[in-house]
């Protein structure tokens, strides 16, 4: 079991806490690490807020089969997000939340409805 | 210098055949044709001579012994050639020829020999021919020096000054010279000195290093040794019982099984599993610190490290995860658990709780 009092004696919590995202992920290709990454970019936990390094870690994420990266990525697509400099892609996000699904990830259902109530003629039309 | 074997073994050839034809045409020529019935038992017994002389050239061994047979087999040829008819010797002219040019060849060979000892011996002679000029070259040096002096007595006063400046100055340069050479000398003693020093030394930094390494090998052995009857002990089922701290418990126990890390889940933390070597782990600390502190410029303790990556955490379906098993997860897992402590410390004040017990409860 983790030593709790260990954890809060580290100094810069969000700071180191993202230096081990990275670690994990570059130094034994941990996938889970991916989307924890993109985060600490996308809510600059840590690390200076950068919505593209953001994008990019949750794409790497989803293309290397994580469900949850792909609904995140998804839903920005989805909706457009200017924060992370991304454009509305509804075809590409219903794309990577329908994926999430078929994988298994529950929570993509909650999107896919969302896009049958927002765009329901392009969902049934598919 | 010496003729070669192959030489050596024609030479011998020539004069055995030679010496077989002489004693041949010695014992078939007719009585009185040369000097007589005397001159006739005298060929016998030379010829007989000769042969004897022949065989024990061919039974001496090759080299200086060989060589003083042929030397002797050669006067016997040569005294039966000289006692012999005119149209006797005049048959054996081409075996004559090839004995004159065995002969100057091995005059010229002790003429180079010779020449190259009385160039070694002329050596000394040269050193000492040096010595001498140099002498020479100081006696005509000190002449000068008496007729300048004495040129310098019969000048003006001023003349003079100057004379004895110039014979001062030409002694102060001789005593800087001398000094130099002095100075010189004691520094090629000293370079010499050291470098015998540092040769010495450095036989003797290479025998220690050599000693070292064979220790650090032997070192590396008995870890290596040690690490094998843990695994050994891992793999029957044997499970250590340290005695000494809750860290240095949890070294080298068993390994992170499903099984095992559902049981592990309920025990203390000093029975917390473990498979790195104390090498290992703190080869691992070092890294993480050097890293850490390169790139974030956060600087962890050795202890606090060691004790950080020392623990497992209980991920999402309750898997402990370690260093060993998983350290990416592992790693992962601690940055999970560091952005959670930085988030509770923001509610503290509304959840009235001290960290570490918040901590720990969300944790733990």
């Amino acid at each position: 079991m983790i030593a709790a009092q260990n954890i809060a004696g580290v100094p810069n919590h969000l700071q180191v806490a993202c230096w081990f995202f990275r670690h994990a992920v570059e130094a034994y290709q941990y996938v889970g690490g991916m989307s924890k990454l993109a985060d600490c970019y996308y809510y600059g936990r840590g690390v200076t807020e950068d919505g593209a390094q953001a994008v990019v870690w949750f794409q790497k994420a989803a293309d290397s089969g994580d469900a949850a990266a792909a609904v995140v990525l998804g839903s920005l697509l989805l909706n457009g997000n200017a924060r992370a400099g991304v454009e509305k892609d509804a075809a590409r996000g219903y794309e990577l939340v329908r994926r999430a699904f078929a994988q298994g990830y529950s929570s993509a259902l909650y999107h896919i409805a969302l896009c049958y109530l927002k765009a329901g003629s392009y969902t049934r039309s598919r | 210098m010496e003729a070669t074997a192959a030489e050596q073994a024609e030479t011998l050839t020539t004069l055995s055949e030679m010496l077989t034809e002489l004693a041949a045409k010695a014992a078939g020529a007719p009585a009185g044709a040369g000097a007589g019935a005397e001159a006739q038992a005298g060929m016998e017994a030379a010829a007989a001579a000769a042969a004897a002389a022949a065989a024990a050239a061919a039974a001496a061994d090759d080299g200086p012994q060989k060589m003083d047979a042929l030397r002797l087999l050669r006067e016997q040829v040569d005294h039966q050639l000289a006692t012999a008819a005119p149209e006797l010797r005049a048959a054996f002219r081409p075996q004559l020829a090839v004995l004159a040019e065995w002969d100057a060849c091995q005059t010229a060979c002790r003429e180079s020999g010779a020449s190259l000892a009385a160039a070694v011996a002329a050596i000394p002679e040269q050193q000492a021919a040096d010595v001498t000029r140099d002498a020479a070259s100081a006696r005509e040096m000190a002449a000068l020096r008496e007729k300048m002096e004495r040129v310098a007595a019969t000048a003006t006063p001023q003349q003079q000054a100057e004379a004895r400046e110039v014979v001062a100055s030409a002694d102060r340069m001789a005593e800087q010279r001398a000094v130099s050479r002095e100075r010189l000398a004691a520094a090629r003693d000293a370079a010499a000195v050291a470098h015998a020093r540092v040769e010495r030394e450095t036989a003797a930094g290479n025998a220690a290093l050599r000693e070292r390494r064979a220790e650090k090998v032997a070192e590396a052995a008995a870890v290596a040794e040690k690490a094998a009857e843990a695994e050994a002990a891992v793999a029957t089922g044997v499970t250590a019982t340290g005695h000494g701290s809750a860290t240095a418990q949890r070294v080298l126990v068993q390994p992170m099984t499903a099984s095992g890390a559902a049981q592990g889940a309920g025990m203390p933390r000093s029975e917390d599993r473990w498979r790195l070597s104390p090498k290992a782990r703190r080869r691992a600390c070092v890294a993480l610190r050097v890293e850490l502190s390169r790139d974030t410029g956060v600087n962890l303790t050795a202890a606090f490290c060691e004790e950080l990556l020392a623990n497992t955490i209980k991920c999402a379906g309750g898997e402990m995860v370690s260093l060993e098993s998983n350290p990416g997860r592992f790693y992962a897992g601690l940055g999970q658990g560091l952005t959670l402590v930085h988030s509770l410390s923001h509610l503290e004040p509304f959840l009235s709780l001290k960290p570490t017990e918040t901590t720990h409860r969300f944790l733990s």
